[in-house]
């Protein structure tokens, strides 16, 4: 078995897809998907406050007050329109501030009257104006509401019974675990699944494809050992993949332990605080788990190809059964989810992996976790072992 | 020494082998002859364990095929027309893995190495990648890999198919010489000539069965024939 494994490791360390799917692929993306998207989005979100707000405004006549009002704030520029629907479709005018006719009269008369904002939803930077134009004009309301109650002789404080301030009190490190519980278990589980794809492929349609398969079956080790010295390098593969991912994220910690904190955070955490030997070592056994039961599925479909492309068709859709339910839970925590959660494959590694790294380390779900995965490595490697034995997939044609 | 007694293999309804029976001696070349898909590849996949027979039993050097599996892979190397190499490993690389794998100590694996690296004149390509060679190379590589244990039956199916004329005659030479040194050798082919110069008897098997089994002097004055092919398309016709 051992000569299997090593001929199947010196094999797979030689394939570039390998080097690209299990270690390029996890090194680059966590910290990418950790660090850049973050730093992306509050670019993006800059750039929107830094623009000034193009307003037109429909009836300017009928409220020359309201519009000088909404021309002083700094973060709005209003502009003239002949067309100005046509002007926001084409992103000429950010948002219509349409004022209906008699409204300083009503103004005057304290009646209600309503105007107008249109904008553009599928534009970030019509929808930042909408706000802004919003934001505005509920200043000038308080405004007017502040001189009507001081006309009556009335405190304009009695509309504002309370007061509140906000504090974040989580600390750094479940900060961070909560950023983290966001996206690594995808990560962590697509590459204990998937890491060892190409290997399996390779090891079983690519023996196929290339001819070799018939010399290998002619050699005297029985076709168990065969299975489990592939099996074996298939799994090592997929772990290291994970522990990939797991060093990416490290990385990107060390990089910008901040960018994982969250906006308005100024702690800190140090990284044997968010990553402690336990929890790597709970990552460690989930993620083994998830790859055993993996890497004799892979293993089995890829022998029954008859090559590796056929493989690759068969095993491509099975990157739908992690990210699917990783999308599912992305935003449950752990104390929300039912105690079946755990019992169900993927959806219970995830869940643990989201757990420790928020910090919660509860033995019941990870032995659930591991005894499930257990009962798949047993069925899977079954299944795999049974194929290595029926001529009609090892000949199949 | 091979013996195969009433050898039959179905793949559903198809009677792909339909009662073979022949020995094979130390020292012999045993030519199978037949048209594609006349049963010679299940044959031999039979003798090399890889197929499990329907019915029928055989034993290579006192082996049987069903009962003692691994004692038999123990006893041959196996060649067929596809050189079936890893693209990634180096002809040293496979020899290793192959000798290893049949429990070969290193040391050996290593003296055996570079004694059919010069047999087969393969010492400038021992430590290049095999998705770099030639087919001639690879199949160079795959008669190095049959061989590395020194087997004494070597079972070999169309070992010259796609292969330019002096690759051909290397695996000829090879199989002459393997001969000499006592092996046993079951050959396929659908190649007369090669049949002829190569085979010390001939089994001619078509849809199956055995349609005729000697020398091919025996075959030709059996059949009133000059010509060894016109000896194989009667038997063939005669079969059908």
């Amino acid at each position: 078995m051992g000569v299997v494994f090593r001929k199947e490791l010196l094999d797979t360390s030689r394939d570039r897809r390998t080097w690209f799917g299990m270690v390029i692929m996890p090194l680059l993306l966590v910290p990418l998907l950790l660090l850049a998207m973050p730093t992306v989005m509050e670019r993006q979100t800059e750039k929107v406050r830094e623009t000034t707000a193009r307003v037109a405004v429909v009836g300017a006549e009928h409220h020359p007050e309201l519009v000088a009002q909404l021309g002083q704030n700094p973060a709005l520029t209003l502009v003239e329109s002949s067309d100005p629907e046509a002007d926001l479709a084409a992103r000429k005018v950010h948002a219509i501030v349409y004022l209906p006719e008699g409204l300083r009269q009503a103004v005057a008369n304290e009646v209600p009257a309503e105007i107008r904002i249109a904008f553009d939803a599928s534009d970030q930077l019509s929808s930042s104006a909408q706000q802004r134009v919003h934001a505005a004009l509920a200043a000038y309301s308080s405004e007017l509401v502040a001189g009507r109650l001081a006309a009556r002789g009335l405190d304009p404080t009695i509309l504002h019974p309370f007061h509140w301030t906000v504090e974040n009190l989580a600390p750094p490190q479940r900060m961070i675990g909560f950023a983290l519980g966001l996206i690594m278990p995808m990560m962590l589980a697509m590459w204990a699944t998937l890491g060892g794809l190409y290997a399996a492929i390779d090891a079983a349609a690519g023996e196929k494809e290339r001819g070799t398969l018939e010399p290998l079956l002619s050699a005297p080790p029985s076709r168990l050992t065969l299975v489990l010295g592939k099996y074996l390098a298939v799994v090592l593969t997929s772990v290291i993949a994970s522990a990939i991912s797991l060093l990416g994220m490290v990385l990107a910690f060390l990089v910008r332990p901040d960018a994982l904190l969250g906006p308005g955070h100024t702690g800190t955490a140090r990284l044997g605080e968010v990553l402690p030997p336990t929890v790597v070592g709970v990552i460690f056994l989930v993620a083994l788990g998830l790859a055993g039961v993996f890497s004799a599925l892979q293993l089995a479909v890829s022998l029954y190809a008859r090559s590796f492309k056929e493989a690759q068709t068969y095993l491509s859709p099975l990157s739908f059964v992690v990210v699917f339910p990783a999308i599912f839970t992305q935003f449950m925590t752990p104390d929300q989810v039912p105690a079946w959660f755990f019992f169900v494959p993927i959806l219970n590694s995830l869940m643990v992996f989201k757990e420790v790294l928020m910090g919660l380390v509860n033995p019941e779900h990870i032995l659930i976790t591991l005894g499930v995965s257990l009962v798949g490595v047993r069925v899977a490697l079954g299944f795999a072992v049974a194929s290595f034995q029926r001529e009609h997939v090892l000949f199949r044609v | 020494m091979i013996k195969v007694s009433s050898l039959v293999k179905h793949f559903g309804t198809l009677r792909a082998v339909d009662g073979v029976s022949f020995t094979a001696e130390p020292g012999e070349v045993f030519g199978l002859l037949g048209e594609n898909g006349a049963g010679k590849t299940t044959t031999l996949r039979m003798l090399s364990t890889v197929l499990r027979p329907t019915s029928g039993t055989a034993s290579v050097n006192g082996h049987d095929l069903v009962t003692a599996p691994e004692e038999v892979r123990r006893q041959i190397g196996v060649v067929s027309s596809e050189p079936g190499v890893y693209d990634r490993l180096t002809p040293r690389e496979h020899l290793y893995y192959f000798g290893e794998l049949h429990d070969l100590p290193r040391p050996e694996i290593a003296r055996r190495a570079e004694e059919l690296f010069g047999l087969l004149g393969m010492q400038d390509i021992a430590d290049r990648r095999a998705g770099h060679l030639s087919r001639g190379m690879k199949q160079k590589v795959a008669l190095a890999r049959a061989l590395i244990t020194d087997p004494p039956v070597l079972l070999m199916d169309e070992p010259t198919a796609g292969l330019d004329v002096t690759s051909a005659r290397v695996v000829e030479e090879f199989i002459i010489q393997a001969r000499a040194t006592g092996k046993t050798v079951i050959f396929s082919s659908h190649i007369m000539s090669q049949v002829e110069k190569l085979c010390n008897r001939v089994a001619v098997i078509h849809r199956g069965r055995i349609v005729a089994l000697g020398t091919v002097a025996e075959l030709k004055s059996r059949s009133m024939q000059e010509r060894f092919e016109d000896v194989f398309v009667r038997l063939v016709g005669e079969g059908s």
